[in-house]
């Protein structure tokens, strides 16, 4: 709490390359077949299968210096496979219907000795779907639809005091599988049937102007974090709850597109209105007392939002070696059941940019990106009163206002060398945050604690054979 | 094309009828949490002898949701110096281990933070050593004065700045335990 409080990070250690504790290594497999057969005057049909194993270890600070075992080891089993077919006859209609599937297997290894942060799951999802669109002269009609199936069956052990605490004892005694001194295996079997679809119209006014408007049902299933999360979440310093009873987020979105294009310049303008029904959300909700101190505790809920938003994009061609990108965006969210701004929707950015290129020379290519956000003005008040015993004060901890807006600069060299005939060598210079700006975004975690990443150069070196 | 048709026909069928889900086979095993302390108690035992006061916090989940059990024993005496010896447990595990051993071990590594409220007139100095004379606090000794009331906040911290000033804001380092005790320092009976 003194450290969310505190504007600089409790312990300053000098600059160093070595990664110490807590530290993370991620490992990544992937197996892929893909085919396609064509028909003549028909289309084509396509099927891909794929196979993927990510294993993520992360270590922590251990009270016992010689232990050297992770404190998360979690395996994630991933088989999918996909099938579709497009139908190509026809130049004025596009249509594709597909069939998806996967199956994925989570497993936790116990020997870390800490409770698993995600429990032990099998999950599979199925779903169909039937897209098109039609062209009469100026106008096109898009339309399509989708039915997705989620499933996903959990071994998890929950503490006896937070699964009575969130009522699950009364609603869900059926689950217990075993039960232990103060931890019970419980086995959730959750499904989920979701229903997609989307309209659309374009209109061709002129050769400069293009109008569309959009329609689109959109469900999407909770996923596990949301379902799950139990406990202290040791990476952002704070208890995480999630909640069973969690239902699908339905969203209605309604978006126009106007574009205008001319010989030197085009400009987009897209607004938007999105209203999503058992919209989940994580925020603080107050502290929690432990034997550990206090930590702070975020939990996930579910109510009716509504999302407003547009963006704007604009380039210029300036001649024939300068051209200039201009794009702002902006959304505002609303949570509509407790007509309260929603928390954590991003402020409103611009990002522009000039670019100098000079295909003749090395394929030389030099851009200046200015990057401007603004402070989130519209956020729900979540801050919470502890008492701290060291100066025996009650404080109010700020976690609701955000960070002040900040201003980045960020550059980008290319330049390409001939090695041979057919390959090329392509070194890229990136320069983030040229400026070395101190700034915290308000989306970020680890805000509360430090600032962000101050200036950070890449260089990129690549062959194209 | 017929052929094709039919395993198209298949595949579709199959997936659509098939739960991958298996029933299964073995349940996942229990993690005790590991590294957990439950219990932390301070034993002082008055220079003037009669039994020794114990100040406790057991909190039987860890930092799962359920808050600590505090109790205090009896109140302290006033003008009297006590010697304190603590006592770190992770009491979900049967039998208990004892945390203060490895805390022992571990010396450089630790320290044990007393801090006194300013409204209670007591003193706290520590009684044991690290290999490099700084600081650890398993051992201390607490001297009161005149009859108040107040809080003492015990931490245990790993890793912290040694030597440090004394205050948690200097030592940092992780807090492994923090807990408050209200204590009374009563007048002489």
């Amino acid at each position: 709490m003194v450290a969310i409080n505190s504007d600089r990070p409790f312990i300053v250690e000098p600059f160093t390359y070595d990664i110490n504790p807590p530290r993370q290594e991620v490992t990544h497999q992937i197996a892929k077949i893909k085919g396609f057969y064509r028909f003549e005057n028909l289309g084509k049909w396509s099927a891909q299968y794929d196979y993927q194993r990510n294993n993520r270890l992360e270590f922590d600070i251990r009270r016992d210096s010689e232990d050297t075992r992770p404190s998360i080891d979690l395996q994630l089993e991933t088989v999918s496979l996909r099938t579709d077919f497009e139908y190509t006859a026809d130049n004025t209609v596009t249509a594709k219907a597909g069939i998806s599937g996967n199956y994925q297997k989570h497993f936790p290894d116990p020997s870390t000795g800490v409770r698993r942060l995600i429990p032990d799951y099998q999950a599979e999802a199925f779903g169909v779907y039937l897209l098109g669109s039609k062209q009469w002269d100026a106008w096109t009609i898009e339309a399509g639809a989708r039915y997705d199936y989620n499933r996903i069956v959990a071994e998890k052990f929950y503490t006896t005091s937070l699964w009575e605490e969130r009522g699950y004892d009364v609603q869900f005694p059926e689950l217990v599988l075993q039960e232990f001194e103060n931890q019970l295996l419980v086995r959730p079997d959750l499904s989920y049937s979701n229903v997609s679809g989307t309209l659309g119209t374009t209109y061709v006014m002129n050769e400069h102007a293009t109008f569309s408007l959009n329609y689109a049902l959109a469900s999407r299933a909770p996923n596990v974090s949301e379902l799950f999360s139990d406990g202290l979440h040791q990476s952002a310093a704070r208890i995480e709850l999630g909640d069973l009873r969690f239902e699908q987020e339905t969203a209605s979105k309604f978006s126009l597109q106007y574009k205008h294009m001319e010989k030197a310049w085009s400009a987009t303008l897209a607004p938007f209105a999105n209203f999503i029904s058992n919209y989940i959300l994580i925020e603080p909700t107050g502290i929690q007392q432990t034997i550990r101190g206090n930590f702070q505790v975020w939990e996930y809920r579910q109510t009716q939002a509504r999302l407003l938003g547009v963006d704007l994009d604009m380039q210029f061609q300036m001649g024939e070696h300068w051209d200039l990108k201009s794009q702002f965006s902006w959304v505002k969210g609303q949570d509509q059941t407790r007509n309260l701004p929603l928390i954590n929707i991003p402020s409103a950015n611009t990002r522009n940019s000039i670019t100098y290129r000079l295909p003749s020379w090395k394929n030389l290519k030099l851009s200046l990106e200015s990057n401007y956000v603004f402070r989130q003005n519209e956020f729900p008040d979540t801050n919470f009163e502890v008492f701290l015993p060291q100066t025996e004060t009650t404080e109010v901890v700020d976690v609701s206002s955000p960070p002040d807006a900040y201003h980045l600069l960020n550059f980008r060299g290319d330049i390409d060398f001939a090695l041979s005939e057919k390959s090329t060598l392509n070194l890229g210079l990136m320069v983030n945050n040229l400026l070395d700006t101190s700034y915290r975004e308000y989306l970020n975690r680890q805000r509360y604690f430090s600032d962000d990443l101050g200036r950070n150069i890449l260089l990129q070196i690549k062959v194209n054979y | 094309m017929k052929t094709i048709h039919t395993y198209l026909l298949i595949f579709i069928l199959s997936l659509s009828f098939t739960s991958c889900i298996s029933d299964d086979d073995s349940l996942p095993t229990i993690v005790n949490q590991e590294e957990v302390i439950t219990t932390v108690s301070l034993t002082l035992t008055s220079e003037n002898g009669g039994s020794p006061i114990v100040l406790r916090s057991f909190d039987a989940d860890g930092d799962g949701l359920n808050a600590p059990i505090i109790t205090v024993t009896d109140d302290l005496v006033a003008n009297t110096s006590y010697t304190g010896s603590i006592l770190f447990l992770n009491e979900t595990e049967t039998p208990s281990e004892n945390i203060t051993e490895e805390v022992i071990e571990e010396a450089e590594e630790h320290q044990i933070m007393y801090t006194i409220g300013s409204s209670l007139e007591a003193s706290i100095s520590y009684v044991d050593f690290d290999v490099n004379a700084n600081p650890l606090g398993t051992s201390i000794t607490l001297r009161t004065v005149n009859t108040s009331q107040g809080n003492i906040t015990v931490t245990l911290r790993h890793l912290p700045k040694k030597p440090n000033d004394g205050t948690l804001l200097d030592a940092g380092g992780e807090t492994d335990v923090q807990v408050t005790f209200p204590v009374t320092i009563a007048a002489d009976r």
